[in-house]
């Protein structure tokens, strides 16, 4: 602030004629005051000039936009001092791309500078990322100052003038800004890269390019590459086109990211078209070696850019409308850029005045840009996070219903016979009553004992089973063998109803110190996907092989079907909860792995062997 | 009707046990003769060596199970009345089930009146199918129930042997019955080629007219029935 006061004062001090004089030991002048010529056909040369001064006329504004010919200044620098003033001139507009500068006194050259984005290092004295350059005043001498601009992009007349010592404390403070800008998009975009890993997304790698396209053209625009060396080539593509691909990116991010072709499909479509014509000039400035004049169509794709910045604002504001998630960065990230862009795209013009604060707008729009719509990232995360663990919650409660519902489809199923057995018996007393059999008595006595010892079996089934899925944590030391015996017992009436041969191999003491009922409730799921593939297959000889192994505190249980395998395609998917076919309840899977992951720090897999699929479950000591 | 079915004879078939016994003795009050069996397999066996009228089966059944079993005997017999019985109320076992012409397709628990329900309809079938009375001629009735070969005015019955193989020719009424095949199912190994001319020349005679003919060589056939 206080510098552009100082600029102001400046500014309105020297505006009154083409002679800038130097009166005293300052540390700070504005070479504003000077007269143009618009060389309209690209004749002239200094020669020309020196010759006739009067082409000069008055100067309307400093930031004269982009121009197709070069555009000649003329003024004055009198050193009214005693002492020898050493100055050094620097333009604020970095890009420009090719600058002569010539001093003369009584018409003559006394020096040619060559300057200018385009122009390689070897040929400029300051290696700079501004056009600079010294000059050494004499004590109450007057110089006279000749600058040919030419360049693709916007030409800024003002130079500011520096002593030797705060030019240096000026350029070591840009530096650390510069410095501190590059290490915090380095940091963002490390931290997408890892965030993307995590949770691959378009919308984050479309970030990522926004971030880098905007930091590569901020460093080439403000002449950073240039002053490290960077090939002019590619410093050039860098701001031309990675500074439009980062461009077009940010017009596809929403779309990505809010999925807002459900939400508003007519913008979509239009920021679809206009992004893909920016990309399209971000490719076709690769080729400006070509055809220099390409790049005086960054008119156009900066006029788009512009009509982007509008639209996304509006979808912002539509958004934050709509109170989707998230809405308000987005809006927050967009008001700052959009108001970034357009003050920039008016410097590019030649609308505004080109001072600092429109080299640096598109910068800081960026890094707020970048800082909101990584809080954007950052709070979807964390609503993914929440959503994540209200759904680990859920399954908790899905897999209690579960069991519940399980334990009532295997005890009904157990109770099938025995209920049978019961209408059999007393048909059989009705029709002995109805056809007066002498033996009724006989009859009714051992039917009565018959539905007696039924009944008996369907209460201790029916025990059994709720054993298995009781909803209490027993955390005790299990003999998995014991526990399969178990399971087997239970399903015992379909394992015989199909003959399936069950073959148990393990070591002798495979204990493992886990909650006994939930090893029981996986174990049991495993057993019956087989039985019920058995079944549905109509496999001819069913067999079931159980392999156990165990090393300290890990217990390895692989139970194989000769069932022909798992069908589905990936193999996992079978343990995914939307698997349902028609003959199974459908969870049963999908929980065995949710109780193996997240209660008994197990895991549960499956492949296919020759014959059928062989489940691999591991058990850890809790 | 239902009262028809006393004379002849029922085969129940169910892999549970304790169900074979109660339906034994259920059954028995409607039939007079009950046979039972636990697999489609050796029921199949049954079906061929006994007088069979009636086949009702369970759905679910090792080594050969219902459907199957009842596919095999609808090969032989497309007219024999038979039920099947289901633990489940299973739409595609049910469709594969319409194929087989059956009487009636029970869900299990079964309650008596529902059998009893179901034994009717089999006793109605088998009227309408005549499978109960066989028009022999004009004036001669052949009653499956009572065994008897009836005229305007004579009842003659038939011995166990001659209506063994008079029903095994009305069964198989329109091809040719060769003479092993008859001995299968008298299952009498006295049974040779010359007491059986003599047992179809005794059937004969009972009946107003001779209507089963010998082939020579090959076997017996019934000469067609109006």
């Amino acid at each position: 602030m206080i510098l552009k006061i100082f600029l102001f004062f400046f500014f309105t001090i020297f505006s009154f004629a083409n002679s800038l004089v130097i009166d005293k030991n300052q540390d700070l002048h504005l070479m504003k005051d000077f007269l143009i010529y618009e060389d309209k056909n690209n004749l002239s040369d200094i020669k020309s000039i020196l010759e006739d001064k009067t082409v000069f006329g008055k100067v309307k504004k400093n930031n004269i936009g982009i121009k197709k010919y070069p555009i000649w200044t003329y003024n004055k620098i009198k050193n009214t001092t005693n002492k020898i003033e050493n100055l050094i001139f620097s333009n604020p507009r970095s890009g420009i791309d090719f600058i002569n500068v010539y001093i003369t006194h009584n018409n003559k050259v006394l020096d040619e500078i060559t300057l200018g984005d385009m122009v390689s290092q070897n040929e400029t004295r300051f290696i700079y990322r501004k056009s600079d350059f010294a000059l050494e005043l004499l004590p109450n001498k007057e110089y006279e100052i000749f600058i040919r601009y030419k360049s693709y992009g916007p030409i800024d007349l003002n130079w500011e003038i520096y002593n030797k010592n705060s030019y240096v404390s000026y350029i070591s403070k840009e530096s650390l800004i510069f410095g501190f800008i590059a290490g915090f998009v380095v940091l963002i975009s490390s931290y997408i890269i890892f965030i993307d890993r995590l949770l691959p997304s378009m919308s984050h790698k479309l970030y990522f390019v926004v971030m880098i396209g905007s930091l590569s053209m901020q460093f080439s625009i403000t002449g950073i590459l240039y002053q490290i060396g960077v090939p002019i080539y590619l410093n050039t593509i860098l701001s031309w086109s990675f500074g439009n691909f980062a461009a077009a990116c940010i017009g596809f991010f929403p779309i990505y990211f809010f999925d807002l072709k459900k939400l508003m499909p007519k913008t979509t479509l239009l920021l679809y078209i206009l992004s893909f014509i920016l990309l399209f000039f971000a490719i076709l400035f690769l080729f400006y070696p070509l055809n220099y004049d390409l790049l005086y169509l960054s008119t156009i794709a900066n006029s788009i850019f512009l009509v982007v910045s509008f639209i996304l604002g509006y979808v912002s504001i539509n958004l934050y409308l709509k109170k989707i998630d998230g809405a308000i960065f987005y809006l927050f990230a967009n008001t700052s850029f959009t108001i970034a862009a357009i003050y920039f795209s008016l410097g590019i013009l030649g609308l505004v005045k080109a001072d600092s604060l429109f080299y640096f707008s598109l910068g800081i729009g960026s890094i707020f840009n970048i800082l909101f719509i990584g809080m954007l990232i950052v709070r979807r995360l964390l609503r993914i996070k929440k959503e994540k663990d209200d759904a680990l919650v859920l399954i908790n409660e899905y897999s209690k219903l579960s069991n519940i519902g399980q334990s009532m489809v295997n005890i009904s199923h157990q109770w099938k016979e025995p209920i049978n057995h019961i209408y059999y018996a007393v048909n059989n007393i009705i029709a002995a009553k109805e056809f007066k059999d002498p033996n009724l008595e006989n009859i009714i006595d051992s039917s009565i004992d018959q539905i007696k010892d039924t009944a008996k079996y369907m209460t201790n089934t029916a025990k059994d089973f709720l054993s298995i899925y009781q909803d209490k944590t027993i955390i005790k030391n299990i003999e998995i063998t014991k526990s399969i015996e178990l399971i087997i017992d239970i399903l015992k009436k379909d394992i015989s109803q199909m003959n399936v041969k069950i073959e148990i191999n393990s070591n002798y003491n495979n204990f493992i110190l886990a909650d006994k009922y939930l090893v029981s409730n996986v174990l049991m799921i495993v057993l019956e996907n087989s039985i019920k593939t058995f079944r549905n297959r109509n496999i001819k000889k069913p067999r079931i092989g159980i392999n156990i192994t165990n090393s300290e505190k890990i217990v390895t249980i692989k139970i194989a079907d000769n069932a022909g395998g798992v069908k589905e395609y990936p193999i996992d998917s079978i343990f995914k909860k939307d698997l349902t076919n028609s003959n199974s309840t459908g969870l049963g899977l999908f929980l065995a792995k949710n109780i193996l992951t997240m209660k008994l720090y197990g895991d549960i897999s499956v492949q296919n062997l020759k014959e059928g699929a062989c489940f691999t479950i591991v058990l850890k000591d809790v | 009707m239902i009262n028809n079915l006393k004379e002849l004879n029922v085969l129940y078939i169910d892999d549970d046990k304790v169900a074979c016994k109660h339906m034994e003795t259920t059954l028995s009050y409607f039939f007079k003769e009950v046979f039972i069996e636990h697999n489609g397999l050796n029921a199949l066996n049954t079906y061929q060596k006994e007088s069979v009228h009636l086949l009702l089966v369970d759905y679910d059944m090792p080594i050969m199970n219902g459907l199957s079993f009842l596919q095999e005997i609808r090969k032989l017999n497309n007219t024999i009345p038979a039920v099947i019985i289901s633990s489940y109320n299973d739409k595609e076992k049910l469709l594969k089930a319409i194929k087989l012409n059956l009487v009636a397709y029970l869900v299990k628990p079964l309650e008596f009146s529902d059998l009893k329900d179901v034994l009717e309809e089999c006793a109605l079938w088998m009227d309408k199918h005549g499978l109960l009375k066989v028009n022999i001629s004009k004036d001669c009735v052949y009653d499956y129930s009572t065994k008897t070969i009836r005229t305007k005015d004579v009842h003659v019955a038939l011995t166990s042997y001659e209506y063994k193989i008079f029903e095994f020719l009305l069964t198989n009424k329109n091809k040719v019955v060769t003479f092993e095949e008859i001995f299968y199912i008298l299952d009498n190994d006295d049974t040779n080629k010359k007491s059986l001319t003599s047992l179809v020349y005794k059937i004969n005679k009972k009946l107003s007219s001779p209507i089963i003919k010998n082939i020579k060589d090959v076997g017996y056939t019934i000469v067609r029935i109006k």
